[in-house]
């Protein structure tokens, strides 16, 4: 464990997208206390209009005179929300079908695996909007979409993973022993592959919020007047390019924090796999 | 190799198939009505039983399904509501605005990817080799329609060196029908004003598109040289006297293109989902475009098209990824 | 006879995580025109990085501290890597590489990868060194030679793929060809073939060798003269049919006993060879050698003459005057 820590305190980008995303997820828990005027997530004020970034509007003020550093740090909460319910319920439906399909073959590994493969068969933001569109727009479907889309992924990898520790012989002492499969499987092996998962987990988060931002930019995530960044990047568009800062802010609030997952998913990556190296 | 590309196009079947099945269930099974979430939130109780009576969604579900398989295999993706026509039709019409998008964009992102990150390798771990590696991680968090707005702030609208939006200039022409590509078209028919226009349409789009596989392949390419630097054959092709450039151009580059071919067929699929954004923000008129027009209006039946072609165009882009991965790397063929 | 290569008291240090590994300690061998040596001990002990040494391609962490290596009066260990390539890799010295699967770069042709050393290093002329090439293929019985030109390295077997090597390294009719454990990977009937018709085209072309081994009976067959090492020193060396015969170095004594063609019983050496980071000092044989005394923990011994052509270095052998004179 500590060996650990030491690799990952060595790599500095890794560090950095620890420290960064360690903020962000702070920003989000304390957004209502940092924001300067947290009542702008929903009110209006057509009084300070379009103001650009100054000493009273760090970040300026949006279309219907809303701060839009405000607007940035309460979207934090959706964003940080989002991707950690559509990771964790991705995870839920991935992992066990993975430790299914990979501890048991047969016919249980084809019908998961030739599944995962039709929903790998088109690209992920595609599936995302007709599904969201399906379901009706709005920020639930949005999430259910990018979860139907994300699943494989987790699939995949506990699947492959698990297939190599099958015939581990810990895991066939176990079944001498007797275990239950479920048992063997969720106690024995699930522990063993943590790692890959935690990594896939980590650049999910990544994807989550990049993919949310893009269906809310489509209109087909959070309903306005959310303070929901990919939709605050399509409400600026009508007011280009006099009020560069609307667009430009909230855009590179989700550069930012997907970079940092990013960075640190890498990172991890690295230590958990060394024979991956850097930037596989 | 004829052997080889006939496993690998037997192997697309059940995917698609499955595809066919996955949206046959989405539109027809999920929903409690499927002629009312077809129709859309605008429909009149009596347009949605006629839907009703056209898809014959009271028959039971096996035989829709063998019904869906026939409409498709003849062509019959419904009709949009917000063009009034067949879906097919408009795909037809604007597919080949969206590839010539996608494969310029591919186009750039592999003529700079490959080098740069040959370059990067070689400076292993020196200040380029850290900027790239910075650049190649970023280059996937940049959200594309940002991306998008911040070139057009920056080029079309502040600096007024390229155009804002569209494939082509109000007041030119487009070329002679060939290809449906402008740009071969133009040099097919040697027009050179034309040419020059639909490059500059197309280089803000190609650009934003460019960017997030640029960094991919950047990132593949750079580890790809890396990884085959340190092969056993590197070393002896050095003890037995090769010169380093001709190691390093020849016998390095093609062993790292494997993987980063590999990668190429998945990048393709993020191109043409990315094409919604990027068409839907530079007014393109793709599949892209058309795809987001649709989510606009709440108009379930061209999306579904376009699910179903980009699956189709996805997959076949894979096989010929295959192919060439193939061609790299004669072990492959052999081992499928 | 001139000696087409010496090396003399050779050192080198490789830079590791814990410290400076000596891996070569004053390495000493030579090799007459025309002549066979073999090079043998227990792995790591130094053989790979003598042959890397040879050939200008240490890897960056390690450095020659000390000593020379002369090829055909040329010394190597100044030479400038421009030189190296351009004069002496490929040209003049072939190389025939330990595990031939991993040498060949599996996504090009094999007459691409054959022919590339010609195109840097041939006549200049194409087409005679692709005649020559084939000829050579014919020489090491591979079928149909130029149908093997247009196949890749894994439709080949292991004995087949060691012979195209073989039949590259003699392609620019090198003064020397250094070969690296080469047959290690073969079964046995496969090894003695290709090891017979080593000797035969390296006798008839006139090419001296130097070939690592970890078999004396390689030697026994092959060479003409034999270098014995343990951890970067070479301990013994000499016409291969003494040495075989009235082994005197310790080392060489038990090494020979461990081979299963002449030992009464399997003895084997207690121990192993000791890590070079922290080597003993003197004689890095000494902790494990049966007639060990207390000087030999002090200094490494010069070697003595013990005959001719037959030389070792242990305090055995008249250890005392020596020791002084050095």
């Amino acid at each position: 464990m500590n060996l650990i820590w030491l690799k990952f305190a060595r790599d500095r980008s890794a560090l950095t997208g620890l420290v960064i995303v360690a903020l962000v997820a702070l920003i989000a828990l304390l957004a209502y206390q940092i924001a300067p005027y947290p009542e702008d997530a929903f009110s209006s004020d057509p009084m300070r209009r379009l103001r650009p970034p100054g000493a009273e509007h760090l970040l300026g003020t949006d279309s219907l005179g809303r701060d839009i550093l405000s607007r940035v740090v309460l979207g934090t909460r959706i964003a940080l929300g989002i991707a950690l319910s559509v990771v964790t319920a991705a995870m839920a439906i991935g992992v066990p079908l993975g430790l299914v399909a990979g501890y048991f073959g047969g016919w249980r590994s084809e019908a998961v695996m030739r599944v995962t493969d039709v929903f790998l068969a088109v690209p992920q933001l595609i599936l995302a909007l007709a599904l969201a569109q399906l379901l009706r727009p709005s920020l639930e479907s949005a999430m259910a979409a990018l979860i139907l889309t994300y699943w494989p992924f987790f699939t995949r990898i506990v699947y492959a993973e698990t297939q190599r520790l099958r015939h581990a012989m810990f895991v066939e002492a176990l079944e001498g022993l007797g275990a239950r499969p479920l048992r063997i499987m969720f106690l024995h092996i699930l522990p063993n592959i943590a790692s890959p998962i935690i990594v896939r987990a980590t650049i999910g988060m990544g994807y989550a919020i990049l993919t949310a931002a893009v269906l809310g930019f489509l209109g087909m995530g959070a309903p306005p007047p959310q303070p929901e960044w990919g939709l605050m990047v399509a409400e600026s568009r009508d007011y280009l390019p006099d009020a560069w800062w609307f667009a430009t802010f909230p855009g590179l609030a989700i550069f930012l924090v997907v970079f940092a997952f990013n960075l640190l998913g890498d990172g991890l990556r690295d230590i958990v796999d060394p024979r991956l190296r850097r930037s596989r | 190799m004829l052997l080889f590309l006939l496993r690998r196009v037997l192997l697309v079947v059940p995917v698609l198939f499955g595809l066919l099945l996955l949206t046959f269930v989405l539109t027809r099974v999920v929903p409690s009505d499927p002629a009312a979430a077809l129709a859309g939130d605008q429909a009149t109780p009596q347009q949605i039983a006629e839907l009703r009576a056209t898809y014959g969604f009271d028959r039971p579900l096996p035989e829709q399904f063998l019904h869906y398989l026939v409409q498709i295999a003849h062509g019959d993706l419904g009709s949009s509501y917000f063009t009034r026509r067949p879906v097919i039709e408009d795909l037809i019409e604007r597919l080949p605005a969206t590839l010539e998008l996608t494969f310029f964009a591919l186009l750039l992102s592999v003529g700079l990817g490959i080098p740069l990150g040959v370059v990067a390798a070689l400076h292993h771990n020196r200040w380029l080799d850290q900027v790239l590696r910075v650049f190649s991680v970023g280059g996937i968090a940049i959200a594309s329609f940002w991306l998008a707005l911040m070139l057009q702030l920056v080029f079309a609208m502040e600096l007024d060196l390229l155009p804002l939006r569209g494939r082509i200039s109000i007041t030119g022409d487009a070329p002679p029908h060939l290809t449906g590509s402008y740009l071969i078209d133009a040099l097919v028919f040697w027009r050179p004003d034309i040419l020059r226009d639909a490059l500059e349409h197309i280089a803000l789009p190609a650009a934003t598109l460019a960017f997030g596989s640029l960094a991919t392949i950047v990132r593949f390419s750079r580890s790809g040289v890396l990884e085959t630097l340190q092969k056993d054959f590197v070393t002896f092709e050095t003890a037995i006297g090769y010169p380093r450039r001709v190691i390093i151009a020849k016998y390095v580059l093609r062993n790292s293109l494997v993987s980063t071919v590999t990668q190429i067929g998945l990048l393709f699929g993020g191109l043409i989902a990315g094409a919604v954004v990027v068409e839907a923000v530079f007014d393109w008129p793709g599949i892209g475009g058309y795809a987001a027009g649709a989510v606009f209006s709440a108009d379930f039946q061209p999306l579904l098209g376009v699910t179903l072609l980009i699956g189709a165009v996805y997959a076949g882009v894979n096989i010929v990824v295959d192919l060439i991965h193939a061609w790299i790397d004669p072990r492959v063929a052999e081992t499928m | 006879m001139t000696a087409v290569l010496a090396i003399r008291d050779l050192s080198v240090a490789i830079r590791t995580d814990d410290g400076l590994a000596e891996v070569l300690d004053h390495a000493t061998l030579e090799i007459a025109r025309g002549e066979i040596v073999g090079v043998v001990g227990e792995s790591g002990c130094g053989k790979s990085t003598l042959v890397r040494s040879v050939l200008g391609i240490l890897p960056p962490a390690a450095r020659v501290t000390e000593g020379s290596i002369r090829f055909d009066g040329v010394e190597l260990t100044t030479l400038d890597a421009r030189a190296m390539a351009r004069d002496i890799r490929g040209r003049r010295i072939g190389f025939i590489p330990q595990d031939p699967y991993q040498a060949f770069n599996p996504v090009f042709r094999v007459g691409t990868q054959l022919l590339e050393v010609a195109r840097w290093h041939g006549t200049g002329d194409q087409a005679a060194d692709r005649a020559r090439l084939i000829e050579l293929l014919r020489q090491v019985q591979i079928p149909d030679p130029e149908g093997a030109l247009a196949r890749y390295p894994h439709q080949f077997s292991g004995g087949q793929r060691l012979r195209l090597r073989i039949a590259a390294a003699m392609l620019c009719r090198p003064d020397l060809i250094i070969a690296d454990e080469p047959t290690t990977a073969l079964d046995v009937t496969t090894q003695k073939q290709i090891i017979a018709l080593l000797g035969a085209l390296a006798r008839e072309s006139g090419t001296a060798m130097l070939f690592v081994t970890h078999d004396f009976g390689v030697v026994a067959e092959l060479c003409d003269r034999v270098v014995v090492m343990y951890a970067g020193q070479t301990v013994e060396c000499g016409a291969s049919s003494v040495i075989l015969d009235r082994p005197r170095h310790p080392y060489t004594r038990l090494l020979l006993d461990c081979h299963p063609d002449r030992a009464a019983t399997l003895a084997g050496i207690p121990g192993s060879v000791p890590s070079v980071i922290a080597a003993p000092s003197g004689c890095r044989f000494h902790p494990r050698c049966p007639s060990a005394s207390p000087v030999c923990s002090t200094a490494l011994p010069p070697a003595t003459v013990l005959g001719p052509d037959h030389e070792a270095a242990c305090v055995l052998f008249g250890a005392g005057e020596s020791h002084a004179s050095a």
